[in-house]
């Protein structure tokens, strides 16, 4: 058990890294597309796509960003009801909990490949750009969610393994 | 259906699921209940995310926390400690005017709590205050921070009622300073009963000294806004111009951040903008399921059925805002009342603008309501001071907000 759980940590913490700097890359490029819009507007002619780009970078870094801030535990969650249960009930709803998202994630990630196969031929309006590449960034973050929900999952049920580990 | 909706949002939220994923689940369960294609998942969080003027949030956050990174709260904090410190109980009086500058450059009320907190309260320390009561009042006054613009929630909200962004900012000012008169009031009162000390004397000299020292600082606001209100700049634009300018001055001006340190307050501020992004994701299936089953206005006609009275009706709407900011933070409170109320407050003929003021103030002062009291948890890890105890001292505090929250309720200091 203990060297799944292993394993399953380090793919988790390495998949965060990588999801850290994409998240830098995509908040960084729409500082800069936006000021560049903003100076074409001003002393040139305005781009016709800066602005369709930004709005897919910000979908894209709203997602990675998702998976990184599920990670660190920092998605805004009532626990002061949970605290207050004892250890053994709070298990129960902690796992109670992990299986309800679990459902949620697998079925987001379900109907977004459907919705995938389904975009095929759309394209965007200003920049010609296929739909489902900008679609993608659904499935990949939540299966990265199912990562870190796994891990989550195993460090609630056995929090010794993790630490020899 | 509402009432399984409800019912099943606030089950799962109490298991202490996120509540973005509680939201998203409860909404799951009304579709598959009614054998609706679930492609409507993906599709709606795309649609919820996919929007130019939601740009502002993130670039909102990360201005504000790139500036107090950079020590510009502390310059603020010494700039304001010129002009108002010789006066008896001084130190509270800059805790209270240092929130509501930096309130004209951050748009979140726990990021100016911290900002402001972190330099004064050890000040505050030194000078014989009482801490819980320094901790208090500095995350009484970091609720400003959401209502001085620019603010994160009227951003939302301008989202989810479809009104103007710049018309909820330029509407922010006066109640936003009347929340600081009266904490400055309540501060002058605490420190002539318990003799707090005054600062150095008034100079202008002084005064002059730390403009300098604070002046780009305080540049960021007239930046920000005069670009908004001129029409020159879109909210989002603005929000890009200050983070740009919030880079320059604190990589050339102050130069109190290197570039290892740029990359983790953009990816942490990624991180805090993901959290509001991801309730509004999971909230644009809520409000898909809301409409579809024409839910807000059915509560719109029970509200209604009971009474015409737009005041009576306007308290209730308090209450109800006030006992969510008891349970619940800013954002997602804000995402599930806001299209509940909605129709009711079009129906009474109350403007938008103004009840939108009105809803952020409101939950804004939720922030210092424990036990979900962000600002106050802020307070409490930069003093040690135990949540007990600043409840305590915030207690009169909160009776006067809510009294500036009435106030703005039922007299509408707006223009239109």
């Amino acid at each position: 058990m203990s060297s799944i759980q292993h394993f399953l940590q380090v793919i988790s913490d390495r998949v965060d890294t990588l999801f850290r700097f994409a998240l830098f890359i995509t908040l960084s490029s729409m500082i800069v597309l936006i000021t560049a819009q903003i100076i074409f507007r001003v002393f040139f002619t305005a781009l016709s796509w800066s602005e369709e780009l930004s709005r897919y970078l910000l979908v894209w870094s709203s997602f990675i960003g998702t998976t990184v801030a599920f990670k660190k535990g920092a998605h805004i969650a009532v626990t002061f009801l949970v605290d207050l249960l004892p250890a053994k009930i709070k298990k129960m709803m902690q796992t109670l909990s992990c299986i309800l998202m679990a459902i949620f994630f697998g079925i987001t990630i379900w109907y977004s490949i459907y919705l995938f196969n389904m975009q095929s031929f759309q394209v965007s309006p200003a920049m010609g750009l296929k739909m489902r590449y900008v679609y993608m960034i659904i499935p990949i973050s939540f299966s990265v969610l199912c990562i870190h929900l796994l891990n989550q999952f195993l460090t609630i049920w056995f929090p010794a393994a993790n630490k020899e580990a | 259906m509402g009432w399984i909706l409800f019912i099943s949002l606030f089950g799962l939220i109490l298991t202490g699921m996120p509540i973005a994923l509680a939201i998203g689940f409860s909404s799951l369960i009304i579709l598959s209940m009614n054998d609706l294609n679930l492609v409507l998942l993906p599709q709606r969080m795309f649609v919820g995310t996919d929007s130019f003027p939601m740009i502002a949030i993130p670039f909102f956050i990360l201005a504000g926390d790139l500036l107090a990174k950079g020590n510009v709260s502390k310059r603020l904090v010494d700039f304001a400690d010129a002009c108002i410190g010789w006066i008896r109980g001084g130190l509270a009086l800059v805790a209270v005017l240092g929130s509501m500058f930096f309130a004209a450059i951050s748009g979140s009320s726990a990021a100016t709590t911290a900002a402001i907190g972190t330099p004064l309260i050890p000040e505050m320390k030194k000078k014989g205050y009482d801490v819980p009561f320094a901790a208090a009042l500095i995350a009484a006054s970091g609720t400003i921070g959401v209502i001085i613009p620019p603010s994160v929630p009227m951003i939302l909200y301008a989202i989810i009622a479809d009104v103007s962004v710049a018309k909820l900012f330029l509407n922010g000012f006066l109640p936003g300073v009347l929340m600081g008169g009266i904490l400055m009031i309540y501060s002058v009162y605490v420190a002539k009963k318990k003799n707090y000390p005054m600062g150095g004397r008034f100079s202008l000299k002084n005064i002059l000294h730390h403009l300098k020292i604070a002046f780009f600082g305080l540049l960021t606001p007239i930046i920000i806004l005069g670009g908004i209100f001129s029409g020159f700049f879109t909210p989002s634009e603005s929000a890009v111009i200050a983070v740009d300018y919030a880079i320059f001055v604190a990589l050339f001006i102050y130069r109190d951040i290197n570039l290892k340190q740029l990359y983790s307050v953009i990816v942490n501020s990624g991180i805090t903008m993901a959290m509001i992004m991801f309730l509004i994701a999971t909230s644009k299936i809520f409000s898909w399921v809301l409409a579809n089953w024409s839910i807000p206005s059915e509560i719109a006609n029970a509200v209604l059925s009971i009474t015409e009275n737009p005041l009576l009706i306007l308290l209730l709407i308090n209450v109800v805002i006030l006992v969510a900011g008891i349970f619940m933070e800013t954002a997602s409170a804000l995402i599930i009342l806001t299209p509940v109320f909605l129709p009711v407050v079009e129906h009474l003929g109350i403007n938008l603008i103004h009840f939108g003021i009105v809803i952020v103030m409101g939950l804004a002062i939720g922030m210092i309501t424990p036990p979900v009291a962000i600002n106050l948890y802020v307070a409490s890890s930069i003093t040690g001071e135990s949540l007990e105890r600043l409840s305590r001292q915030i207690f009169p505090m909160l009776l006067l907000l809510i009294s500036v929250l009435l106030l703005t309720s039922y007299v509408p200091l707006l223009f239109y």
